[in-house]
């Protein structure tokens, strides 16, 4: 038990030193190329990404909303996402996953959704087993069907 | 990696800190009002803000990973595994940043619409990280330090101590002012010492003067002492 205890000690402390790396990285990578050094963190750094700062709120004001209702509607989906984050409002659950959603790549939102439906119940804690692997799955599906309906909403509310 | 995912990331990190410690989530509020009222005057605004939030959100990181472990024990663990420059950062500046009242802030934009953050001694400056991180010294070098604590590199070397330095290539009718200047935003920040560095880019091998009297003194000035060297 202490063995453990000291092994998840070492590791929060590895992913400490992991992050203050990555701040130095940034900072030398800073010190070397000057402002040009954006263009290895952002590939879009002279698009109009600051004049839409503000914009963008407005449109996930609207986004939130509209999320809210499809949660709120008989939508197998819908009805599972309800069921699996019991406890939650859906506006609070709207809200987490408008931000899912702004990854750019599909992937990641499928699996920052999936991280929320998890987190968000006592999956985690469960110990493992194969009936636990079998729920993994369907999460994953579940959340592959959220990030469709999600992207359909998105649409809409861009070219209403 | 998009620029709107700056955002995203802001976002999260808002919402961790929210439960953590709302000193961070306030300020994170706050950068993101003022990115939100940015009109950016220069070609150069954008990559400035990309590179400023980049790195307060991996400073912000670094700073939740921090405050989440478990117990004080490990908390001080793991800032003990850093050089003392970088403890000094994360222990003492960048929090105190966080929970106090920064006046210099709002002026940042003013100077980001003018153009005036580029830096005329960033060249200069890169040559003296080089040549300190060659020989063995640490260095944090954070855009917070430089425009709010008149800092531009925070330096450790083979000691247990950190020293805040500023490096100015001002002639000598205005020095007086900007030592005053500089003496009193250190003070205001509680940084207990303090390294001025005025250098005339004429005088040869002034990175090698510069970097002898940084990494000596990061060693051995005493706390109270707000030195200046001229080259």
């Amino acid at each position: 038990m202490g063995k453990d205890m000291s092994i998840d000690c070492q590791k929060r402390l590895d992913k400490f030193i992991e992050s203050v790396e990555a701040a130095q990285k940034l900072q030398n990578d800073i010190v070397r190329y000057g402002l040009e050094a954006a263009y290895k963190y952002a590939e879009d750094v002279d698009g109009d990404w600051l004049e839409k700062w503000d914009e963008d709120e407005t449109l996930q004001t609207n986004f939130v909303e509209s999320v809210t209702t499809f949660l709120e509607s008989d939508d197998w989906v819908a009805v599972s996402v309800r069921k699996q984050l019991q406890g939650k409002s859906l506006c609070e659950i709207a809200t987490q996953l408008e931000d899912c959603l702004r990854l750019s790549e599909s992937e990641n939102r499928v699996f920052a959704i999936k991280t929320v439906l998890v987190e968000s119940t006592n999956f985690g804690q469960i110990n493992r087993t194969f009936s636990d692997e079998n729920d993994t799955v369907d999460l994953l599906d579940l959340a592959e069907q959220l990030v469709k309906r999600l992207e359909r909403i998105y649409e809409q509310e861009q070219y209403s | 990696m998009q620029a709107k995912d700056i955002k995203n990331r802001l976002k999260y990190l808002r919402r961790e800190a929210s439960i953590v410690d709302p000193s961070l989530a306030n300020r994170l509020d706050e950068i993101n009002r003022w990115v939100k009222d940015l009109k950016p005057g220069s070609l150069t605004a954008k990559k400035f803000v990309i590179l400023f939030l980049e790195q307060l959100i991996r400073d912000a990181e670094v700073w939740l990973r921090l405050k989440t472990l478990p117990s004080y024990e490990e908390q001080q663990t793991a800032l003990n595994a850093l050089k003392p420059s970088l403890k000094f950062w994360y222990s003492y500046l960048f929090p105190k940043w966080l929970s106090e009242s920064d006046s210099k802030f709002y002026i940042w934009r003013q100077k980001l619409m003018s153009g005036e953050f580029s830096g005329e001694d960033s060249e200069l400056i890169a040559l003296v990280v080089d040549s300190i991180q060659r020989r063995g010294g640490t260095v944090v070098k954070r855009y917070i330090a430089d425009f709010s604590m008149a800092t531009d590199i925070i330096v450790s070397s083979s000691h247990n101590t950190s020293l805040c330095v500023q490096l100015t290539s001002l002639s000598e009718d205005f020095f007086q002012d900007k030592f005053n200047n500089w003496e009193s935003t250190l003070r205001f920040w509680k940084i207990d010492k303090g390294l001025l560095l005025s250098y005339n880019p004429g005088v040869t091998d002034f990175v090698d003067r510069i970097v002898n009297v940084t990494l000596y003194n990061s060693n051995n000035l005493e706390t109270g002492i707000y030195l200046t060297f001229s080259f």
